[in-house]
Order: structure tokens, then sequence, then C-alpha cells
């Protein structure tokens, strides 16, 4: 049951929600209602018991039925797989079990801006910095051209490649003012603060051309749109990424904001999954040498409801995603991913048109790590004082 | 399972891919396979699944997925469902 001075309502699925699928229906019912308040998913898996905010208890019926369509349509074709793990390198006793953050906060390690946003502080930015350099040198032997892309990205690329359809709750949309006088004045007198949220005439805002890209890579298929490629090509490049991710964000455990250094193999099938590969084999060594618990394993994305269980069960069917989760002591049995490698096959390559020469769509892969995760990995397995971390780690800070 | 079984299945199979893929009679009796028709690509592909475990009452175990990109290969499956 749950305690129903907290979550006063309930609403029986009708179904269980699988185990290992938790984690995604919670990460969906963040999206169901801006009048839902907090829910929680009973230890029995039928159930979600939750609280409206106050004076909106006439919503109740309809937040009743979305909670339900939710539960239902993550769950619907769900199959067991069991997870697929390439290297696994756990650990029993951590030098530290804190939750690294209200330390790191009172240290001026990190500062905290709003709901996703924080600001890294020197033993941070360190780590964040130290990590990228070595996984550039981890990956020398790769030759990748190195990139350079803008934090925003056109809605008409999200679009070319499904972005939108399937992770809409994530996305993150750019406004300008409408290039008119009166918008404009009208907008400098009224809009205001208003304690949470800036009060804003939606009329005064232009239509979004753009919006705040969500990863690195797409810039990169983007750039090839509409090309034939005579030979295999591997970028690199660093970006900041935004995914508005509700409830779920939580220090730099889930940013709204967060960076991201990506390797990018464009090339035939056998190519691509060659370069995965080496690059899995060469990301395990960085992560040896940073003395991290972690385990690379199969995963899938976040896809939005609607799409959820196809596309997650297309990507475990073909192995298209394997996660680095980093253990989070301070979570018993927590992890975090800190990176992922990629397989898209085709699926860009006919998006963005980038084909051979004689006109067939190339494939697609990419590598990611979220430096600021790797940041949060090391600090909570090792703790706060540099001292403390792994030689490898101090030896990459220093050089 | 005999050969009048077995084409029974393929043509099953071949209507829940000409519906799901809005074929022709004729295109559905072609070669089929992932990619061709273009349609058949990565959400086509679950959505194939999940019609021809409905339509053929049968329940397709995920490990399988991945190599069902054919014809002859999904008649297989299903004639053969402890494989």
């Amino acid at each position: 049951m749950g305690n129903p001075a907290e979550f006063p309502h309930s609403v029986p699925l009708g179904l269980i929600i699988p185990a290992d699928l938790v984690g995604d229906v919670v990460g969906k019912l963040h999206y169901v209602s801006e009048q839902l308040a907090g829910f929680r998913i009973s230890d029995s898996r039928d159930t979600v018991h939750f609280r409206l905010k106050p004076g909106q208890e006439s919503q109740r019926a309809l937040v009743t039925d979305r909670l339900r369509e939710v539960a239902t349509k993550l769950c619907r074709s769900y199959r067991s797989w069991g997870d697929k793990v390439l290297v696994s390198r756990p650990r029993e006793h951590f030098a530290y079990h804190e939750d690294p953050h209200p330390s790191l906060e009172r240290e001026g390690q990190i500062f905290r801006y709003g709901n996703g946003r924080y600001g890294l502080g020197p033993h941070v930015v360190a780590l964040v910095e130290a990590f990228d350099r070595r996984f550039l040198r981890t990956v020398e032997s790769f030759s990748p051209e190195a990139h350079q892309f803008p934090s925003i990205i056109g809605g008409d690329v999200l679009s070319r490649c499904r972005y939108i359809k399937s992770f809409p709750h994530s996305l993150s949309l750019v406004h300008h003012l409408r290039e008119d006088l009166d918008a404009i004045q009208g907008f400098a007198e009224q809009a205001e603060w208003g304690g949470d949220h800036l009060n804003v005439k939606p009329n005064s805002l232009a239509q979004p051309e753009t919006l705040l890209s969500p990863t690195v890579c797409f810039h990169c298929y983007a750039w090839l749109a509409d090309s034939k490629q005579p030979r295999p090509r591997i970028i690199t490049a660093r970006g900041k990424c935004f995914r508005f991710e509700s409830g779920s964000l939580h220090g730099l455990e889930r940013l709204w904001d967060f960076s991201m250094r990506e390797l990018i193999f464009v090339g035939p099938k056998e190519f691509v999954l060659e370069q995965r590969q080496k690059v899995i084999d060469a990301s395990t060594q960085l992560l040896d040498r940073w003395n991290l618990s972690y385990e690379i394993k199969t995963a899938t994305d976040p896809f939005f409801i609607d799409d959820f269980s196809q596309q997650s069960s297309f990507q475990r069917a073909f192995d298209l995603k394997f996660e680095v989760r980093a253990a989070l002591p301070y979570k018993p049995g927590g992890s975090v991913a800190i990176g992922s490698f990629n397989i898209h096959q085709d699926f860009f390559g006919r998006s963005f048109s980038i084909g051979t020469i004689d006109g067939q769509p190339l494939h697609t892969g990419c590598v990611g790590f979220g430096l600021e995760r790797v940041a949060l990995a090391l600090i909570a397995q090792h703790g706060l004082d540099p001292a403390g971390w792994p030689p490898g780690v101090r030896e990459d800070i220093s050089r | 399972m005999s050969e009048l079984e077995r084409a029974q299945v393929e043509a099953k199979v071949r209507t829940v891919i000409g519906q799901t893929f809005g074929l022709s009679p004729a295109e559905a009796a072609g070669e089929l396979r992932m990619g061709n028709p273009t349609t058949w690509d990565s959400m086509g592909h679950m959505q194939l699944i999940v019609g021809l475990e409905e339509a053929c009452n049968w329940s397709c175990p995920g490990h399988q997925i991945a190599d069902l990109v054919d014809v002859p290969t999904i008649v297989d499956a299903i004639c053969n469902p402890s494989n």
C-alpha cells in the first residue's frame, strides 16, 4: 500500500509491470500531467499511488486514465531479454559510500542553478577534462577528424531522423521573439519572472526553428546529408546536449544540460560494427585505468510511449546499444550510464541520404561518454579528495 | 509439419507482410526481406513481428527477432517454435 497521507489516490493498472521495465515506466509517468505532484509504484508493481497538486482534485479521473494508459502502452508486447553483459568489473568494497552531491555543493565543487542545471568547480572540471583528453588519446589510432558543432540544432534535422516523434518529451525548443516592433516592445514591458517561470505571451514568440541539441552526432549526419561518401569516415566532437527529463532530473546523475564526447562512424556495415568493437575494447582499458567499477551491457534508448515497445525491442533484438553502467555506491545496487556504444544500421544513412558512391545507404554508429557522469562516478566510488583518486586519474589530470 | 501446412503458413506470413506494409497481392507474392519493401525498416520489423504473433498464434522469442528478416526464415520459426 502507498502511504495514504503521501499518496491518497491509487490506480490499479490491470497488469504487473515487469521488474526490468519499472525504471522506464517511472521515467515516463512524470510526463502524464502537470497536475501530478508525486507518485510511487507499489511493491507488487500492479498499482500506481499518486497525489495531485493542491486544488487539482477535479483532474483525478483524467490523471488516473493517463497513468493506466502509459503503463499499458509501455508494457505492451513486453519481452524478457535478460542482459547481455560484455564486460563486468564488480567491486565489493568502495572507498566512499556517501552521496557526494551535498559535500560537492558544500565544498564549492558544484553549484545548482536550477532543475537539471549545475555549474562545476575545479575538481570536477579537472576530471571532465582529464577523461576527455585521455579518451581522445585512447582513440588516437582511429585518426578521427575533429569537428565542432553548435549547441542548437534545426528542427528540420530532428524531424528528418524521427527524433521529434520518438523523443518528444525530452525536447527543449529554442524561441526568439517575433521580428515585430510591437511584439518586442510588448515583451520587454510585460515579461517578468513569475517565481518558477518567465511569464511570456505566446504571441510574442516566433515559431521555433531550432532546438537545443539532444546529442552530438545528429549534426554530423546533417553535415553529410545528401552526399556520397567514397570512403568510411570517423569523426569526433564534444558538445553540449540537452534532454529535459522532468522529475527524473537529479544532480549530476541526470542533467538537463550536459557535455558529451562522441566518436562517430560512417561506412559499410562491417566497418561500423568493427569500429564499435574496437572502441569498446579501448574504452575498457581507459575505464580500468580509472579504476572504475562498471558493466558494459545491452540497453535501450528512452523512446516515448507510443514508440517505446517496438523501438526498444528492435534495439534489444539487434544488440544495437550497449551502455557503460558505473556503480554508484551510495545507491546500493545502483548505477549510472556514463557512456554508450551504438549502432544505427542504415537508419541515418537512409534518413539523411548518406550513401556509397553507387547510392547504397551507409551505416552509422557512435560512441558517447557523458563527461559529468564520468566525474560523478569517479567521485562516488573514490571520494572527493583528489589525493585518494586512482594513480591513473591523477596522472591524467596532471598532463 | 507437412508441406501443405508449411505452404499455408507461408501464405499467412505473406498476407501479414502485405497488410503490414500495404503491398498489393502481387508484391506480397514476390521476394520479400527486411529493406524490401523499404517500409520494412526497424519500426516496420517490430510491427510485423507483433502482427505475425497475433495472426499465427505464435510467440516470437526475443533472441530470434533479429534473424527473421525474410520469408523462409520466418516460416521456419513459426513452423518450428521450439528452435
